[in-house]
């Protein structure tokens, strides 16, 4: 009897994805590290500047007193001269487009490979990515 | 204090990264209940710490082939159109039974999941023309056993249903569903485990990814909070994933059950109080 396996392997490799494998993995090992880097240069700069006790201060943190820090452009505002909050949200939101990096890797590493049906299929989720970044971006009236 | 949060979420990233869970289930009640946190800023952090967790694994996972890319991205899709359905037919339908039927059903596959405990690897599994045209197959060295294992996946369709229920569960409650996720690669499509849950760790990040926007928009990802999170988990997850290389299947799937039924139990009595 024929198995599924055996059917499958005869139509295409094994070797399902390809040689892009270890660039998705080494582009997913330096962006978190990267972005593990920058977050930590902001608690260093919160040490430096506010001294020790911002660390012990931490649960004080009550519901009014909120972050301005909501957007991207905001951000990269207070990152000059760096703002130890907008470092630290700098580090985060470079750790939130991390998975992005590996859909849009995976997408050209199909596309490379010409299996269009997952070129398709990587392209919408992808798209579905960039919807969730525009709704959160203010660019799309998001729901509350 | 701040220890205490880097201490917690190097923990929810080691349990995290070797169950494909995003451990929002123990950040969210850590945060809230042990270090009385307001809610907003504790769901803020649990979303950093999915995709941290995820983040973190998927470039070891993707490395060694334990993460399968093609089965992982199509039942994204599956997982997107649940949430937007999910988002969309919010406050039509009670948070009260949602959270006692989604209780139940994870009580009831806690108990199916049982009579697998002993099954290292699901061997051959019945023909599924959908699975062959998706290419749904693979091949990873176990480092347990020490063999090159390969697999194929069935039951593409109650999988697929299973993702979309996981996606509006998502969508309604705001709850990573990981546990979801890893049961329909597990029971329903039989993948070995290990593929399973490496599936579900680079899922539950884009899954994650895609809302995480609005919650740093609302201002509820508070840098305090988020960075001892994010790099915690990372560590955590980092370290999660060198270890269930080692591990057998049947040893994940022991420790999947316990943290199934806790979370079984925990929806089934919040159902009971909500009004």
């Amino acid at each position: 009897m024929r198995t599924q396996l055996d059917a499958i392997q005869a139509v295409a490799p094994s070797d399902d994805d390809g040689m892009m494998r270890p660039v998705v993995s080494a582009l997913l090992r330096y962006g978190v590290v990267f972005s593990a880097l920058v977050t930590l240069v902001g608690l260093g700069l919160l040490l430096v500047q506010v001294g020790p006790k911002a660390f012990v201060s931490m649960p004080s943190i009550r519901a009014p007193e909120t972050t301005d820090l909501t957007s991207l452009r905001a951000v990269l505002g207070e990152l000059v001269p760096p703002e130890p909050e907008a470092v630290m949200d700098a580090g985060i939101l470079l750790l939130i487009a991390t998975p992005a990096v590996t859909v849009g890797t995976a997408a050209i590493s199909f596309a490379l490979e010409k299996d269009w049906l997952y070129v398709g299929i990587t392209t919408f989720v992808f798209a579905m990515l960039m919807l969730g970044f525009a709704i959160g971006g203010g660019i799309v009236p998001g729901k509350s | 204090m701040f220890f205490a949060i880097l201490f917690m979420s190097v923990a929810a990233g080691v349990g995290g990264a070797i169950l494909g869970l995003g451990g929002g289930i123990i950040i969210v009640p850590a945060l809230t209940l042990l270090l009385h946190l307001p809610i907003r800023y504790a769901i803020g952090a649990s979303i950093v710490a999915v995709i941290a967790t995820s983040s973190g694994a998927a470039a070891a996972y993707i490395r060694d082939r334990l993460t399968n890319l093609r089965i992982g991205i199509a039942l994204e899709v599956m997982t997107t159109l649940g949430a937007l359905t999910g988002a969309s037919i919010a406050g039509w339908v009670s948070p009260r039974w949602l959270y006692m039927v989604f209780g139940l059903l994870l009580a009831y596959s806690a108990f199916a999941l049982l009579g697998r405990l002993k099954m290292e690897l699901p061997g051959e599994v019945p023909y599924d023309p959908l699975a062959a045209r998706l290419r749904f197959t693979g091949e990873y060295y176990d480092q347990a056993l020490g063999q090159r294992v390969p697999y194929t996946a069935t039951g593409v369709i109650p999988g697929g249903a299973m993702m979309y229920l996981a996606g509006i569960f998502s969508g309604l409650l705001g709850i990573g569903s990981g546990l979801f996720k890893v049961l329909a690669m597990d029971v329903a499509m039989r993948l070995p485990m290990k593929v399973s849950t490496s599936t579900s760790n680079f899922m539950i990040g884009v899954t994650a990814a895609a809302s995480a926007g609005v919650y740093f928009a609302r201002g509820d990802v508070h840098p305090l909070v988020a960075a001892p999170v994010a790099l915690g988990v990372l560590s955590g997850a980092w370290v999660g994933s060198r270890i269930m290389g080692q591990l057998r299947n049947t040893t994940i799937r022991k420790l999947f059950i316990p943290v199934l039924a806790v979370v079984a139990v925990g929806m089934i009595v919040r159902g009971m109080q909500l009004p």
